[in-house]
């Protein structure tokens, strides 16, 4: 059985399907959402960013919406994205792996005060 | 200028992803660039983007193939199915290298095996036996049955 892309989820395609779950949006509101929900640690740049994207379509965790105008960013005409309900599942899914991580960090006392 | 910079970079990926987001990838380019403006913004694009081609080229060329499920039979103009040939798309020099060493050691052991294996035979076969060894034999009073090889 061929090994799936996604497994393990890489942080780049976590990241796109969180910031995914709120709304539709383009490659460059992907990039500057998961910059927010980063603190800017991670700049997705075009490569990555198409390249987790064109993975996630194959893999039907996101899927192309039509294609509009963004009013702040100009008349171009934009390729949206949109999470599907299997993504929104892998998303949570990931999300709980990384809780339970952060359990085990926590009762081991890794963490000093502020995270505790 | 910067653009045309950057489409050269871009024609560093494989052909299939290329032409896909080659016109996403532009348009994302000139956001950055239209918001990141100034000398260090500026840097920090350029090394963004030198980062992300460094560590997303080898992920398109080496692991990603490209997709051919999915895609729709196109239909002749008598409603038969057509099917197009990748005529267009090159081999991978990965899979042409693997095929070569593959082939070449497959080569290799058949050819040791017929060489070190072709002249053995099994015990007790008969071809072990020269076909010249002619054998008389003849009863004997107290030994029963007496062979003699005869040359």
């Amino acid at each position: 059985m061929p090994k799936r892309k996604l497994d393990p989820l890489p942080s780049a395609a976590f990241q796109i399907l969180l910031s995914l779950a709120g709304e539709d949006l383009h490659g460059y509101g992907i990039m500057r959402q998961v910059a927010d929900q980063t603190g800017g640690r991670m700049r997705l740049g075009p490569g990555t960013l198409y390249s987790s994207i064109q993975t996630l379509l194959e893999e039907k965790f996101i899927e192309e919406v039509h294609q509009r105008e963004d009013a702040k960013l100009g008349q171009e005409r934009r390729r949206y994205y949109r999470l599907t309900s299997s993504g929104r599942k892998l998303a949570r899914d990931e999300a709980e792996r990384l809780a339970d991580l952060l359990r085990v960090a926590r009762v081991k006392k890794i963490f000093r005060g502020d995270y505790v | 200028m910067s653009e045309k910079i950057y489409l050269c970079l871009w024609r560093l990926y494989p052909p299939h992803f290329r032409e896909a987001y080659r016109d996403a990838a532009l348009q994302l380019f000139r956001d950055r660039a239209r918001h990141e403006k100034g000398f260090f913004p500026q840097l920090r694009l350029w090394l963004d983007l030198l980062t992300d081609l460094a560590s997303s080229l080898p992920h398109e060329h080496l692991y990603r193939q490209p997709a051919l499920t999915g895609i729709p039979a196109g239909q002749g103009p008598d409603g038969t199915p057509a099917f197009c040939v990748l005529g267009g798309q090159l081999p991978r020099f990965g899979a042409l290298f693997y095929g070569g060493v593959l082939s070449l050691v497959m080569f290799g052991s058949i050819s040791a095996a017929i060489d070190h294996g072709g002249n053995r035979r099994a015990p007790g076969s008969v071809l072990n036996q020269r076909p010249t060894d002619v054998y008389y034999c003849a009863p004997a009073i107290d030994e029963g049955l007496k062979c003699f090889r005869g040359d």
